[in-house]
């Protein structure tokens, strides 16, 4: 990922995601992310129009029912159902990476984003992850985050 | 004075902070409706009883644009006015919908302030009156 590039997504997610979860974003480097021990789970979409891509979010399953909590401004015990648990992490993305091709591409850029889709894998997949360069790492509070963006544009 | 509005969206979630944010804005209302998608959203419009409606844009079944495009051929637009809450903010597509007929647009992620705002703004309400 280019370094402009970079920077805009890391100033975007990190300005989002405390708005939408009320938790302290902070990008950091990627080996210093502690492998989660428990499954994990990655929602996935992407976007078509003057610009196409994908994006994507990777946290460990077990972090999801505080960040569904955050959200909703309730108690982590008061989270009622892992579709909402689940509903809570893919509009997380939905969010952070609706804002992220705007700033990439520009507020004139025409885009339509497809629903997000979760995937729940083996803690394994974290490092393959990690490896990949079109993602960055960051902690939300303490909780290890991974976000991805595939970017391309009619003139690159 | 007391509003009844109704929130589209297929999110569960995002159903449920813009009911909090309602509560959180102080103005009165009395009653929130809630649908998944746009034909839920339809359904509950032409029954009547709506104030105002938030809709997203990327939903199952139909989406907000064609939701939208079918409350104007009804003339429902002009009875029900319809705010797009919506995380593809790009401006031609925002253009698009207030010349489609939509009164306003508001970005995720929203605050109750601009909840209250847009509210006030569309429905023409006095912040001292309520």
């Amino acid at each position: 990922m280019r370094s402009e590039v970079s920077e805009i997504v890391t100033a975007t997610f990190v300005e989002i995601v405390e708005q939408l979860t009320f938790m302290l974003g902070d990008q950091v480097d990627k080996d210093e992310l502690t492998t989660p021990d428990s499954a994990i789970l990655r929602a996935a979409m992407e976007f078509s129009g003057d610009a196409t891509g994908s994006l994507d979010l990777i946290i460990a399953e077990e972090a999801c029912p505080e960040l569904a909590a955050n959200i909703l401004g309730i108690d982590t015990d008061e989270v009622e159902s892992q579709e909402q648990v689940l509903d809570a992490f893919k509009e997380t993305l939905n969010v952070v990476g609706g804002r992220v091709v705007r700033e990439i591409g520009g507020s004139d850029l025409r885009f339509d984003l497809t629903p997000p889709a979760i995937q729940n894998l083996g803690a394994e997949a974290w490092a393959a992850f990690v490896a990949s360069p079109s993602r960055i790492g960051f902690l939300l509070d303490e909780t290890p985050v991974l976000f991805g963006i595939e970017f391309e544009s009619e003139g690159t | 004075m007391s509003f009844r509005i109704l929130l589209i969206d297929d999110s569960s979630v995002v159903r449920s902070v813009l009911r909090k944010a309602l509560q959180l804005t102080g103005l009165p209302v009395a009653e929130v409706y809630e649908a998944g998608d746009g034909a839920e959203g339809l359904e509950v419009i032409r029954r009547g009883g709506v104030d105002l409606a938030f809709a997203d844009i990327t939903m199952p079944v139909m989406d907000g644009q064609e939701m939208i495009e079918t409350m104007s051929a009804e003339g429902l637009l002009e009875q029900v006015p319809v705010v797009v809450v919506s995380s593809t903010q790009s401006d031609p597509r925002v253009q698009a919908l207030l010349d489609a007929g939509v009164s306003a647009f508001l970005p995720k992620p929203f605050t109750p302030e601009q909840i209250r705002e847009t509210i006030e703004q569309v429905l023409g309400v006095d912040r001292h009156a309520v």
